[in-house]
């Protein structure tokens, strides 16, 4: 009996020994003791007013609003990534995007140029500058001084060596295409690449910024290390530290980042968390600093409500859509185009399956405010959708063809907006809708190959270029319409050569009257690749809204408050 | 026992090439075009060259048979290939995953063991007291509540509440991920490590603790009525020597056949608890790779699971021997 008391005295001692080390090993536990009513805790730990503590932040946020910060840099930030890059070599890069692997890629090797989110203007970043007057020569100039992580210069000749590679077939590049659209480059002097196209582009900065041929790796490193994949070197504000894969990446900050005192954070940890519940349960438990509200918009309004900053992320162009295909009958006919288009109605999708959320409600237009080429005209507004004559385009299509309309409408298994949409058209007289359900990864052949009457497609960004280019120009490469309209192509081909904005937005307002008076498509959600609301951060996250492009955030301005 | 282990290990062969071969034919029964997710996922729109490009590299406009053999000719040569998906190597993503299902298994096994077996033994040493009724009640839901459902209301109470109530740091655990990977001898979380590991490992032990605790007690109460425990208390032997050397030893034999299969469970297919934790293991990652179409992951992750499988529940019928003695492996005739 005596030896069983002493066994279990050191059974306590051990359990209670390694409760204790193991609560050592995390940080010690704030001292929380509430201050009187009116007052609150500064930083110093100390008791003061709540109108002088708020005092200070007005004069901190003022100053955060300026050129830079020039206090010590300091703490971590923990992003929740919903996408992995699986290799950070520049070339294996394609969009740019806030969900695409150029979240990582951002870091590491920070854009040559990117598309501001307050403007949607392309401004510099690596790159000094980035001019033409003609639109089919380019002149790239580099900043001086500055350097990869390996000590080796970021000059002209870095970025044809990284552009070139993108452009040889031989390294399977997404963005060949991209780079394929560069006849010739010259080094002019080791700030300047002059850069001849194939064709005329005045938005060519705009495609730069939307493709990984902005990121920019050292060929020294490129060159001599096989595995630059895992290991990459760039001259971003953020080094890689560790990365395991299909979980997170460290990154350290760069102290020789060009924009110095910037970067703000010494670490950056990028935590891979595809998974909207799960995203949304991790930033409440206060274990990430910053997280988007990706393919669950709830994140944004709950997070919202709960009293978090959040930030808005416009997508001013294009949208969800049913896409009629014209090359194929019934949608060949116009009239039918117009009998569906008419027969939808897109504000009460938008109340039957997002409770009339302002922020998903139907766009009015295909190029909107918070694009730099809207143009307020109310005629280029989409038409509006009108029930009776739906059902008069109907009845008489009936009359015509000896029974009623019958079409298929195609999207991925799963999507409620499919059923919706049945459900609604098929209570017309004369129409009778089929659901064609496919599964996610027959989705590109399908509208590859052609086989669809209707189908659920997303058109636009945040610029009708080049997108718009290559979804309705004839002949393009996503054409899967086949449609074709001279004036349409012209709208398209002077909106891309031109550089004066108001030259596109004259160019781009044929571009919309067109495809408005031909009834392509059927706009319902102003979301593009499921990027619904924006982001939402921890309080302590400053600088976050200077730190939004249409691609990832700029890293480097974001700070915390410690 | 030498010749038995050999004839079970050569039955290994046939065993993984059939397993292997059946996913490969199914897999190109499966909706959907490999080629296409290559070039540029699911529900975006691929260029139909980039398409064609896939196609060709990954040897896809080749005869499902052709590809049949060659894929036999790599894995021969344990040359696993390339991910469709990310053009990582296979014995790369192999590596990476089935440490981290280690890990978590590990632990998971370790709370089934412990807390199973002795709640087991305890609910059937003291027969219809109050214990015994609380485990049979608390066991019964465990193995009802899905292991997803138990996943989120573990998140809740362990972080986003402490969270919001201002807890002490060190009684917030973690919701996500592998945290800073660190571990001592393998498998001991070392420094923050602990707090990512507790949570997914009591949500993944769960059901089959539960299992455990209820089969350990069915086991005991038979055993505690077996002559040979009457034989070994009218023997002189005191009461713990019965328990633990005749009774528990006996008890344990279906005991054992359950954990064992469920480690292979746990290495292998413990999906819902990876995806709830953003735990990257092979179960989530397998998951994955199906649904991207990416069959050199997903058979040559398929491939280790078998084998897991397969050595585990060897380990499990040569564990038999050390609990009861009678058995003997190898001869004929001998059970």
């Amino acid at each position: 009996m005596k030896r069983s008391r002493v066994r279990r005295g050191l059974v306590l001692v051990a359990v209670l020994g390694f409760v204790l080390a193991l609560s050592g090993t995390t940080e010690a536990p704030a001292k929380t003791k509430a201050c009187k009513k009116g007052f609150v805790r500064n930083k110093a730990k100390k008791c003061v007013k709540k109108a002088a503590a708020k005092k200070t932040t007005a004069k901190k946020s003022t100053a955060t609003t300026g050129q830079a910060d020039s206090r010590k840099p300091g703490g971590t930030i923990t992003y929740l990534n919903t996408f992995e890059q699986p290799s950070l070599d520049p070339a294996a890069v394609s969009a740019v995007n806030p969900t695409s692997g150029a979240v990582m890629a951002s870091a590491v090797f920070d854009q040559l140029v990117y598309v501001d989110a307050k403007s949607g203007d392309v401004l510099p970043g690596l790159a000094k500058s980035l001019t033409s007057t003609d639109a089919k020569v380019w002149t790239l100039k580099m900043r001086p001084g500055v350097k990869f992580t390996d000590g080796t210069p970021v000059d002209a000749a870095a970025v044809k060596y990284n552009w070139a590679r993108m452009a040889d077939p031989a390294n399977k590049s997404p963005n060949l295409t991209t780079a394929a659209s560069i006849k010739d480059m010259q080094v002019v002097d080791p700030q300047t690449l002059q850069v001849t196209l194939v064709s005329r582009n005045g938005q060519f900065p705009r495609l730069i910024a939307s493709a990984g041929i902005t990121f920019v790796g050292s060929p020294t490193a490129l060159q001599a290390d096989p595995d630059f994949r895992n290991n990459p070197v760039g001259a971003g504000p953020f080094m890689l530290k560790e990365w395991v894969h299909d979980d997170h990446l460290t990154l350290v900050r760069n102290p020789n980042y060009w924009d110095a005192p910037r970067p703000y954070v010494d670490k950056l940890v990028l935590k891979l968390m595809s998974d909207p519940a799960q995203r949304y349960n991790t930033f409440i438990a206060g274990q990430a600093d910053i997280v988007t509200s990706y393919l669950d918009y709830s994140i944004f309004t709950r997070a919202k409500s709960a009293g978090f900053p959040t930030y808005p992320l416009l997508t001013p162009v294009g949208g969800g859509n049913v896409m009629f295909n014209v090359a194929k009958a019934p949608f060949d006919d116009i009239r039918v185009r117009t009998a569906v288009y008419d027969a939808l109605d897109p504000d009460d999708q938008n109340q039957v399956m997002n409770n009339g959320d302002a922020a998903t409600a139907p766009p009015p237009a295909l190029i909107r405010q918070g694009s730099n080429i809207y143009d307020p005209d109310p005629s280029l507004r989409f038409p509006k959708h009108d029930h009776v004559v739906a059902q008069q385009l109907l009845d008489d299509l009936a009359k015509q063809n000896g029974g009623p309309l019958e079409f298929s409408l195609t999207g991925v298994i799963g999507d409620k907006n499919l059923e919706y949409m049945q459900s609604r058209l098929n209570q017309y007289r004369n129409l009778k809708v089929t659901i064609r359900g496919i599964n996610g990864g027959d989705y590109g052949t399908t509208l590859v190959s052609g086989n669809f009457q209707a189908i659920f497609y997303l058109a636009g960004g945040f610029d009708p270029e080049p997108d718009f280019y290559n979804e309705f120009h004839t002949g393009a490469s996503r054409n899967y319409w086949k449609f074709s309209h001279a004036g349409l192509d012209a709208a398209l081909d002077d909106g891309r050569a031109a550089l004066d904005p108001a030259v596109r937005r004259k160019a781009y307002a044929r571009m919309e009257k067109i495809l408005n008076d031909n009834y392509i498509a059927s706009y319902f959600s102003p979301t593009i690749g499921g990027f619904d609301g924006g982001y939402v951060t921890q309080k302590d996250v400053k600088n976050f809204d200077d730190a939004i492009t249409f691609g990832p955030p700029r890293w480097a301005l974001i700070r915390k408050d410690s | 026992m030498p010749s038995y282990i050999v004839r079970r290990v050569l039955l290994l062969v046939p065993t993984v090439f059939f397993a292997l071969s059946f996913l490969f034919v199914l897999f190109f029964q499966l909706p959907g075009d490999p080629a296409n997710l290559i070039a540029g996922g699911a529900n975006r729109t691929p260029d139909p060259g980039v398409i064609q490009r896939a196609r060709e590299r990954y040897d896809l406009d080749k005869p499902v048979p052709t590809q049949f053999v060659n894929y036999w000719k790599r894995t021969l040569r344990w040359d696993l290939g390339e991910s469709f998906a990310d053009r990582r190597s296979v014995n790369d993503i192999l590596g990476e995953h089935a440490k981290n299902s280690f890990r978590l298994g590990i632990w998971a096994i370790l709370i089934e063991i412990v807390v199973g077996i002795g709640v087991g033994l305890i609910a059937a040493l003291r027969r219809y007291s109050w214990s015994d009724r609380i485990t049979t009640v608390i066991t019964a839901g465990m193995s009802a509540v899905p292991v997803f459902v138990l996943g989120f209301v573990l998140q809740y109470i362990f972080a986003v509440y402490p969270n919001k109530h201002g807890w002490p740091d060190f009684l917030k655990l973690r919701t996500q991920g592998l945290g800073p990977n660190t571990w001592t001898f393998f498998f001991v979380p070392t420094g923050e490590e602990w707090r990512y590991v507790i949570l997914p490992a009591v949500t993944l032990a769960s059901v089959t603790t539960a299992l455990v605790a209820r089969m350990m007690r069915g086991s005991m109460l038979e055993v505690l009525r077996a002559d040979y425990m009457r034989t070994a208390r009218a023997k002189g032997l005191d009461e713990r020597s019965v328990i633990v050397k005749h009774g528990l030893r006996n008890a344990l034999i279906p005991v054992v056949t359950l954990i064992g299969i469920d480690f292979g469970t746990i290495i292998g297919v413990a999906v819902l608890t990876e995806t709830t934790f953003s735990w990257p293991g092979l179960g989530s990652e397998i998951a994955r790779s199906v649904t991207r179409r990416d069959l050199p992951v997903m058979l040559g992750l398929t491939l280790s699971v078998v084998v897991i499988y397969a050595v585990a529940s060897l380990a499990v019928d040569l564990s038999y021997a050390w609990f009861d003695p009678r058995i003997r492996f190898g001869r004929r005739g001998d059970a």
